[in-house]
């Protein structure tokens, strides 16, 4: 593929998205809520097709992907499954909007410390989302700039795919904080789509089509069952699936975006519009897994089944470039979604913590100071390739887990208190990262397993043994409920 | 007493069918169909359960307005 093709592509995109983004800020406001929630005003198509663009980021087209070719179908189920594991907005969704609304929360993290009296709650909370969500957002960084240097052999560098997507994700983030956030990834998943599903047309049609392609797929053993070849054993898909389940309401990225639709049927729009473009996705995914696995069958590394496949003659040169520029900006949604929650939550539980009194316009300029330095680090962090980066990246799904606890416990039960909540997070945080560093399995689980029955044990016992909060507990289920 | 509308008595047998289907979603594919390599085996059963799930969301969240 040549570079000038790859060049115009991004240009083209870079204008497209600039312009949406300057667009999105009829009607900016100097709040924190203005800025980060878009004004709790969001209309249901643009949160549904951000929120996709925020989920699914650039692995999903790579990994998902990667993970069908060495595999085989179990990785359909992973994804399938996490899928299914959304319909937890549909009990949390409306108590996570109602509360949002009466005490005017911006971030997760803080709702938590309002609800378990404790400032310090929502600190800790917030502070171990960082440790966990500036790698994993470095990593997605990582793997653009090897992506674009790999297709192009090296013609854009590591280095200046990187830069390209750093840059871009703090423009959108700065221009408009939320709603320019969600009107370029909105961009970025109409095209995505689009274009990743008409290259499985495309590539099905050269193949012989649907009939044939699953004919041969038949004959390789273990494709289309689990545990196949032997890659998907039930301990791993359950270590794999587990953690993912509970990704909407354990990563504040995501779970912020419950605060921000207008209505209750902007909200419906977005968790249905979610749905299906997610089992869209997944599929096409799958599907681009399964023909790399076909037609490439010795790849050196499973990770190359994508590119791999975009740079063959199966794919039209053009197609290939806009699916290509889809990945880009897949990974710039992601990253500028993870960076204006980060800043939000350092702005909202961090720095108000600890300074009490700090009116909205500060906090605001805090908020978009933090936001480049989210960005450097992540920056920094991408071209470090400490050992460390990668550990935390991996166990950020596992490690958020570990807050699924005291968000149940915040709406179900009154019992919960702050004690229970900042133990449970510390220590079940740092056994998952221990876990990880060190590549410990324990009776053949992964990490978030382990981590989510410590988190749940000491919560409870902890919760037990201190004295919660009850009025408090009490308004806030009350508020949750009704509405 | 007005009876209860009928969606709103099915509402706790629909949200509670998530978790079963879910759980049919793994454990299914490990012992019924884990011999079965063909389209109408796991891949097929993860792709009904999943627009299965689906349309119990859209029935559930009819009555979500303002």
């Amino acid at each position: 593929m040549t570079s000038e093709w790859v060049w115009t592509g991004v240009a083209i995109y870079v204008v497209l998205a600039l312009v949406m983004a300057v667009l999105s800020r009829a009607g900016a406001s100097q709040s924190m809520s203005g800025y980060f929630l878009g004004s709790r005003k969001m209309g249901g198509f643009v949160s549904a097709m951000s929120y996709s663009a925020t989920t699914y980021s650039a692995f999903m087209m790579i990994g998902l992907a990667g993970l069908t070719y060495a595999g085989g179908v179990g990785a359909l189920g992973f994804e399938l499954l996490y899928l299914c594991g959304v319909t937890l907005v549909l009990i949390f969704g409306p108590r996570f909007w109602r509360v949002g609304k009466k005490y005017g929360f911006v971030t997760p993290s803080e709702m938590l410390g309002h609800r378990y009296a404790s400032k310090s709650a929502g600190a800790v909370i917030a502070l171990a989302s960082c440790i966990f969500l500036i790698p994993y957002a470095a990593v997605q960084l990582a793997g653009v700039g090897y992506l674009l240097s790999g297709m192009t052999n090296g013609a854009i560098s590591f280095t200046a795919g990187t830069v390209l997507a750093v840059v871009l994700a703090l423009v959108f983030a700065l221009v408009a904080g939320l709603r320019s956030v969600a009107w370029t990834d909105s961009l970025q998943a109409v095209v995505m789509i689009l274009g990743a599903s008409l290259v499985v047309v495309v590539v099905i049609w050269q193949l012989g089509g649907l009939d044939m392609f699953f004919d041969r797929l038949a004959e390789d053993p273990g494709a289309l069952t689990v545990p196949g070849e032997g890659y998907f054993t039930f301990s791993t898909f359950l270590g794999l699936t587990l953690p993912w389940i509970f990704f909407s309401i354990s990563n504040p990225q995501v779970s912020q975006r419950l605060f921000t639709p207008g209505s209750m049927r902007e909200m419906r729009k977005m968790l249905l519009g979610f749905l299906v473009i997610g089992f869209i996705y997944t599929l096409v995914s799958v599907f681009w897994g399964f023909t790399a696995r076909l037609e490439f069958p010795d790849l050196a590394s499973s990770d190359m089944a994508t590119p791999t496949l975009l740079g063959s003659d199966l794919v039209p040169t053009p197609l290939a470039i806009i699916v290509m520029v889809g990945v880009l900006a897949a990974c710039v949604s992601t990253i500028d979604s993870i960076m204006l929650t980060l800043s939000s939550m350092v702005t909202r539980d961090v720095y108000t913590a600890a300074r009490t009194g700090a009116g909205e316009r500060g906090q605001l300029l805090v908020g978009k100071l933090v936001l480049p330095v989210i960005a450097v680090l992540a920056y920094w962090f991408a071209h470090l390739e400490l050992d460390l980066i990668a550990v935390l990246s991996v166990s950020a799904s596992a490690g958020l887990l570990v807050m699924v606890p005291p968000i149940i416990g915040a709406f179900f039960w009154r019992r919960g208190t702050a004690a229970g909540v900042i133990s449970s997070v510390v220590i079940a945080g740092s056994l998952v990262l221990w876990l990880e560093a060190t590549s410990t399995v324990w009776l053949g689980q992964g990490s978030g397993i382990w981590g989510l029955l410590v988190a749940v044990t000491i919560f409870v016992g902890v919760s037990l043994a201190t004295s919660a909060p009850n009025r408090r507990a009490a308004d806030f289920i009350d508020a949750s409920r009704s509405g | 007493m007005p009876e209860k509308p009928t969606r709103d008595r099915l509402t706790p047998w629909l949200l509670s069918s998530i978790p079963v289907v879910m759980i049919l979603m793994f454990a299914v594919p490990y012992t019924l169909l884990r011999e079965v390599n063909a389209w109408y085996g796991s891949f097929l059963f993860w792709s009904v359960g999943t627009v299965v799930v689906i349309g119990i969301n859209v029935v559930l969240t009819r009555e979500w307005k303002d």
